[in-house]
């Protein structure tokens, strides 16, 4: 070990704080949306989003044509364009008055007018303009040398530097190594053949297999020769940086560039190494091992290009080279990375391959001259496009060099804020159209007399086009709170052995429910099993492509033929045979103390019969009760079973087992040291299960208190006889974005469990007793029944087997009500979808339900594309506004919520549940590529953890471009969140700067906030510019005014 | 005997190969858009000429052999280059080997000739055609044509396809016949040099096609009519490559 103990500290400590900005990534079998710019919210969005720019070389906004299409499409006004433009003079300084018409051209009109590379001449007045140019507005190229250096090891890594000037690939090379490495290692059971052991960790499984590779390991180098000594991934870290000279100080910040370039695997390591997976409990992964094998292999590759190079680059050496040789450095990084002018290529090539002995000096300095002209008349003609767009020719003319340079100046400004100039205008166009809305949906709110049912929804945007149905198909009053219901729990499904976390991601659940699904009977089914086991052994087998195509081959044809053509008819048939519905069992009461320990004598029971079956291979069925339980308490004691005679020989057996049949005490003890350690029939491991059994189920307690915090949450007073708490969950073939389209709530699962549980805990006549006394009067008559709504083909299925015969009749009209309000709601969505437009309501319907079974089908909805605002608030209030399927709507009553307790629950839950969803979408749109994983057709599921795009490449975080573009155009509009809340201002502003999270949030404007004040009748909105809250009444929206 | 020297001479210098390829490539060089591709073509013309009526089968046995290595030489070469000029020349001096190797199994020139002229003067039309725009071919400039001018891409694609050999277009009748033709040995050195012809040719697909345009430039596709010219220089080509696969070229 080289590194001091407290390096060791200090390095896992900047490591840390390296990969604050890199957000986690979740495997994707539960896929949670997420802000990619999340470790950035401490600051404000469009100083994340410069931020964002520089490390991963993101975009920061749409297009100007891109935003020209929505401005012709109406989202966009130009009165609030006008407005932010003016703000940006302001804030800028830029106050020419030919400025304000000037942009607002160029913004909407123009196509044209972009900055070239390449002169076209289109005027002869455009020398008269370059002249004019001052030398400030152009690039001064004297620096370049100084400001890369400066960047050296801080924006830039050395291996960046040393590819820009000698071509190289070392940055990519180094990608795909660390690519592989994290396939290899990080897999969760995709993979036939494992990277050999991994039980040790990464970096020292990594390390032996390293020390074998001939081309990476070599054992004149001190760091090889330290790698095959320690142990320690900080000792190679150190190591590592020590031979790059890099200064302690610029550590982090090399860390943050380095774990930056693959931020999909340093994003996915981030979370498992946090995590209580089984994967990583049994291959335990950090991202100092993952940083240090990064580093390993940077400095190996960079020590391959010293005899080419004839230096080792460090960043010394490599500072001074590019100091003490200005001008080939200069030359060589304009020529590979395709900025050199065209007419130079051939003699900076030759000059470079040294084919022609040139003095550098002399052609750099002829190429600087000519550069600069160069910039000057493209700029020139930049600008004259530009100024035709306002001025005549002869106007032109007249300008003087002052306001020429003005101007320019400004265009500069203007060309860095223009994609968020744009982008609040948009925002301000929705907010205002939204509060509109909102005024006149108030005034044609209609009294509900009674109602025949009360559904409860997740707040998720495809929600609010079924509730807008079902409350037009009939007497219905609808709600909105988060999917999960208010109960956090982690779900065990025992039959299959997988579990999830039914709660947002930023809560970790305290609760355990288990499910049990009826057994299987092992006639008619075991044969099913064993086909089913053959098949997927074939799948993944690496050399049944070889061998058994051409025998086994045509036997696939059938299902291909089938999921091809017919899939509606043939998938509920393949389902049946191969996936059949069992009946669901949850345990959701608290084990009694006697219940637990018959739970685990019962499986201890079946471990002993399965471990005697292996050892001695005696049957199962031949062991009875009394035999099982004696082992069973001789493993739960402490004592031994082998006794020796004086002659130190063992004796025969002691138990009814090994009387029965005829074994050794020594076999005998061993069979017991085997179900202690390696099974866990112990009186230890028997007290820890006791005590996580302890946590399956819900108490009375608390079962009281969440079904109050529903009912309380949403502000439910009275109840009909029919409460529906809807659940939802999507369905699609061969889509691993699958989880993507389910509850986000729920961790990306369905929340149909969280449902059951909630609907039988207000069940309960002791529970709504206990209510009773709480001021929550739940009448006899009401049911709560468990419901699932298919967001992929708007089926709502009710789980009404136990309900009470005497609503048979209200349950028939409702499931009607939710056919037709299904069908409804289908035939909107499908005209939204691409090929999905048909003649018939009943046409859609039918094509939403195909979409849930069409293996081809690259996009079967377009899930929670398109959100852009999030309401609490009243029901009554938002009814009649148009919301076209983009808002989350949760349901709020200020009324009762003085104080605004229930206001933080919903605004530090859902609310930043919205936020992750709604930045989820609006980066994948900004840029699909560096936030989103881009086509689904280049996808490959890796590991059963995520995809890549192709064969190799960095883990792909974000949504594919068919859930947010159509025809690679955006189909989601990137607007920040819209949060209006229902609730009196001046009592309820407080709550968020109470909490810390909600604050960052609203002020650092990752939100746009609107407070909707019916005392007040006034909206407050928060002022990004000013940093104030706006007042807007609701009569400027009466008065067909927008603005007072 | 003078004569057939001069002429043998002049062979060399037309079809060129090493070391005679050196000077041959040099006065190439100086040429640019069009006139490289005339200039080029008259050589390829009147080379083939020279060699068809060329007799002496021991002289050409043996230049083949230097052909050979050449052909190797150049193949590699072409993997290396920067600039589509390069690529053209060297592409040029590459299948002069093969010319040299085709006469000597007594393959008839005009046969070789039509087979590659039309490939060589669709790619030699697209190089022109961004030297035209752009006042380079050097790879650098570009990349990510394939978003930017669609049509010249892929009619780019469709010229690599056909200058590599491969099916249907006419070089792999040529191809195939001569790896039949001669013993293993060179029928490994012929083989490896096509490996490397139709590498070179998907990296500089690669180089061109791939990816996205960085620089803003105005980025001008193929008007029409040069498209439809294309086309139909490619079409008859196939057409060419379909006959000559069921005609006995022997």
């Amino acid at each position: 070990m080289i590194v001091k103990e407290k390096d060791i500290l200090f390095i896992d400590s900047l490591v840390e704080s390296a990969v604050e900005h890199i957000p986690n990534f979740w495997p994707m079998k539960s896929f949670i949306h997420h802000n990619p710019l999340h470790g950035f919210e401490n600051m404000h969005f469009e100083e994340a989003v410069n931020k964002a720019h520089t490390l991963f070389h993101a975009k920061k906004s749409l297009t100007r044509e891109q935003y020209q299409r929505f401005y012709q499409e109406g989202k966009i006004e130009d009165m609030y364009l006008r407005e932010e433009l003016e703000n940006f003079g302001t804030k800028c300084g830029h106050t020419h008055p030919l400025l304000e018409n000037l942009f607002i051209q160029l913004m909407t009109k123009s196509r044209e007018c972009h900055h070239f590379d390449e002169i076209t001449n289109v005027s002869p007045l455009i020398p008269q303009i370059a002249k004019n140019l001052s030398p400030e507005s152009l690039n001064d190229y004297a620096d370049f040398n100084a400001n890369l250096v400066k960047h050296l090891a801080k924006e830039k890594t050395i291996y960046d530097v040393v590819d820009m000037l000698f071509a190289t690939n070392v940055g990519e090379a180094l990608d795909d190594i660390m690519s592989q490495i994290a396939m290899r290692f990080l897999g969760e059971g995709q993979a036939i053949w494992n990277m050999p052991k991994r039980e040790k960790g990464m970096f020292l499984s990594w390390k032996e297999i390293v020390m074998q590779d001939k081309v990476f390991f070599n054992e004149n180098e001190t760091l090889c020769r330290l790698l095959r000594e320690t142990a320690l991934a900080e000792d190679i870290i150190f190591m590592v940086l020590k031979e790059l000279k890099i200064p302690r100080s610029f550590w982090e910040e090399y860390f943050t560039l380095e774990l930056t370039k693959l931020h999909g695997w340093s994003g996915f390591l981030k979370y498992r190494s946090k995590s209580s997976s089984e994967y990583q409990k049994k291959y335990p992964a950090f991202m100092e091992e993952f940083l240090a094998i990064r580093l390993y292999y940077s400095y190996m590759l960079l020590k391959k290009q010293e005899n080419s190079l004839g230096f080792f680059p460090s960043m010394k050496e490599l500072g001074s080279y590019i100091m003490n040789n200005k001008e080939e450095a200069f030359l060589r990084a304009e020529y590979n990375s395709g900025k050199l002018l065209l007419s130079y290529f051939q003699s900076v090539e030759n000059f470079l391959h040294e084919t022609q002995k040139t003095d550098a000096k002399e052609i750099y300095d002829q190429y600087i001259y000519d550069k600069k002209i160069h910039d000057c008349e493209v700029l020139a003609e930049y600008l004259y496009k530009v100024l035709s767009l306002v001025l005549k020719e002869e106007q032109i003319q007249t300008l003087q060099a002052q306001e020429l340079n003005a101007i320019n100046a400004a265009l500069q400004d203007f060309e860095d804020e223009e994609g968020f100039i744009w982008l609040k205008a948009m925002e301000k166009t929705s907010m205002m159209q939204l509060m509109s809305d909102y005024v006149q949906s108030k005034k044609t709110q209609e009294q509900v007399n009674s109602s025949d049912a009360q559904l409860f929804f997740c707040i998720d945007t495809r929600s609010e086009r079924i509730r807008r149905n079902i409350e037009a198909a009939g007497a219905y009053e609808t709600y909105g709170m988060a999917g999960f219901f208010g109960i956090p729990f982690k779900s065990i499904d025992v039959s299959n052995r997988c579990e999830s976390d039914l709660c947002p991601a930023i809560l970790t659940p305290k609760h355990i429910v288990y499910s049990f699904h009826e057994k299987e009977a092992i006639n008619s089914k075991g044969l099913m099993k064993i086909v089913k086991k053959v098949l997927n052994e074939l799948k993944y087998n690496v050399l049944t492509p070889y061998v058994t195509v051409e025998a086994i081959g045509a036997l696939f044809a059938f299902d291909f033929f089938g999921k091809s053509l017919v899939p509606k008819a043939y998938m509920p048939l393949r389902k049946k045979i191969f996936d059949p519905k069992v009946e669901e069992e949850l345990r959701i009461e608290r084990y009694t103390e006697k219940e637990a320990t018959e739970s685990i004598t019962a499986i201890q029971n079946q471990i002993i019969k399965f471990v005697i079956e292996e050892k001695f291979n005696i049957k199962p069925s031949s062991l009875d009760d009394e035999i099982l339980n004696e082992i069973r308490e001789i493993a739960l004691s402490k004592e031994d079973i082998v006794q020796e005679d004086q002659d130190g020989v063992a004796i025969d057996s002691v138990t009814k087992l090994g009387a029965k049949y005829n074994l050794l005490q020594i076999e005998e003890q061993r069979l017991i040291e085997l179900l202690r350690k390696e099974y866990k029939v112990s009186a230890g491991h028997m007290r820890i299960q006791k005590a996580k059994m302890a946590k399956v189920g819900f108490s009375f307690k608390e079962q009281l208190y969440y079904v109050q915090s529903a009912l309380k949450t949403v502000g439910l007073k009275s109840f009909c006889d029919i409460v529906v708490l809807s659940a939802h969950a999507s369905q699609s073939e061969n889509n691993p974005y699958e989880s993507a389209l389910d509850c986000g709530a729920c961790g990306g699962s369905s929340s149909l469990i969280n449902a059951k549980v909630l609907a039988y805990m207000a069940n309960k006549q002791n529970i709504r007793e206990e209510l009773h006394k709480h001021g929550i009067h739940i009448p006899e008559q009401t049911y709560f029944i468990a419901a699932l709504h298919n967001t992929t083909s708007d089926v709502l299925t009710l789980f009404d087997a136990h309900a009470p015969h005497s609503h048979h009749e209200a349950l028939k009209k409702l499931k009607a009500d939710l056919e037709l309000a299904g069908m409804l709601t289908a035939a909107e969505r499908m005209a939204t979808l691409p090929l999905s437009n048909t003649r018939s309501k009943q046409g859609a319907f039918s094509l939403a339900k195909r979409n849930t079974m069409d293996w081809s089908q690259p996009r079967p909805e377009w899930g929670l594309s398109k959100n852009h605002s999030f309401f609490i608030g009243k029901r009554e209030n938002s009814k009649n506004m148009n919301l076209a399927g983009r808002t989350f709507l949760h349901s709020y009553d200020y009324t009762g919520d003085k104080k605004g307790a229930i206001l933080s629950v919903i605004l530090s839950g859902p609310l930043v549940v919205g936020e992750w969803i709604n930045m989820e979408h609006f980066f994948s749109t900004l840029d699909n590529s560096a936030f989103g994983s881009e086509s689904k057709v280049y996808h490959n599921v890796v590991g059963k953890l995520g995809v890549i795009s192709g064969n190799m490449s960095d883990l792909r975080t974000g949504l594919p471009s068919q859930t947010v573009n159509l025809e690679n155009e955006p189909y989601h509009e990137p607007l920040r969140l819209i949060t209006m809340i229902e609730a009196p201002f001046e009592t309820h502003k407080n709550v968020i700067d109470k909490i810390h999270k909600i604050s960052e949030l609203v002020y650092n404007e990752w939100i746009k906030t609107i407070f909707i004040d019916e005392k007040e009748t006034a909206f407050f909105l928060y002022e990004g510019n000013t940093q104030t809250w706006e007042k807007l009444e609701f009569k400027t929206f009466t008065q067909g005014e927008n603005r007072a | 005997m003078l004569e057939e020297l001069l002429t043998t001479l002049a062979v060399l210098f037309l079809l060129p190969i090493f070391p005679f390829s050196m000077l041959s490539n040099f006065i190439l060089s100086k040429f640019k858009g069009l006139m490289l591709l005339f200039v080029l073509s008259s050589m390829f013309f009147t080379g083939a000429l020279l060699l068809s009526s060329y007799e002496n089968q021991t002289v050409i046995v043996a230049i083949s052999v230097v052909a050979l290595f050449s052909t190797m030489f150049y193949a590699l070469r072409l993997l290396s280059v920067s600039h589509a000029y390069s690529y053209l020349i060297f592409y040029y001096s590459t299948i002069s080997g093969f010319a040299w190797l085709w006469k000597s199994v007594d393959g008839e020139m005009s046969v070789f000739f039509i087979a590659f002229i039309l490939p060589i003067i669709g790619f030699g039309f697209l190089v022109a055609f961004l030297d035209k725009q752009f006042k380079t071919t050097y790879f650098k400039a570009f990349k990510g044509l394939g978003n930017v001018m669609p049509r010249f891409s892929v009619l780019l694609v469709i010229s690599i396809v056909a200058l590599i050999f491969t099916p249907y277009f006419p070089g792999f009748r040529i191809f195939i016949e001569e790896v039949v033709k001669f013993d293993i040995y060179y029928l490994i050195a012929i083989v490896i040099s096509w490996l490397l012809i139709s590498w070179s040719g998907i990296t500089l697909i690669e180089k061109l096609i791939y990816g996205v345009a960085q620089r803003k430039l105005h980025y001008r596709d193929l008007s029409p009519l040069q498209t439809i010219f294309l086309v139909f220089l490619y079409l008859l080509s196939v057409g060419i490559g379909f006959i000559f696969m069921e005609v006995n070229l022997g």
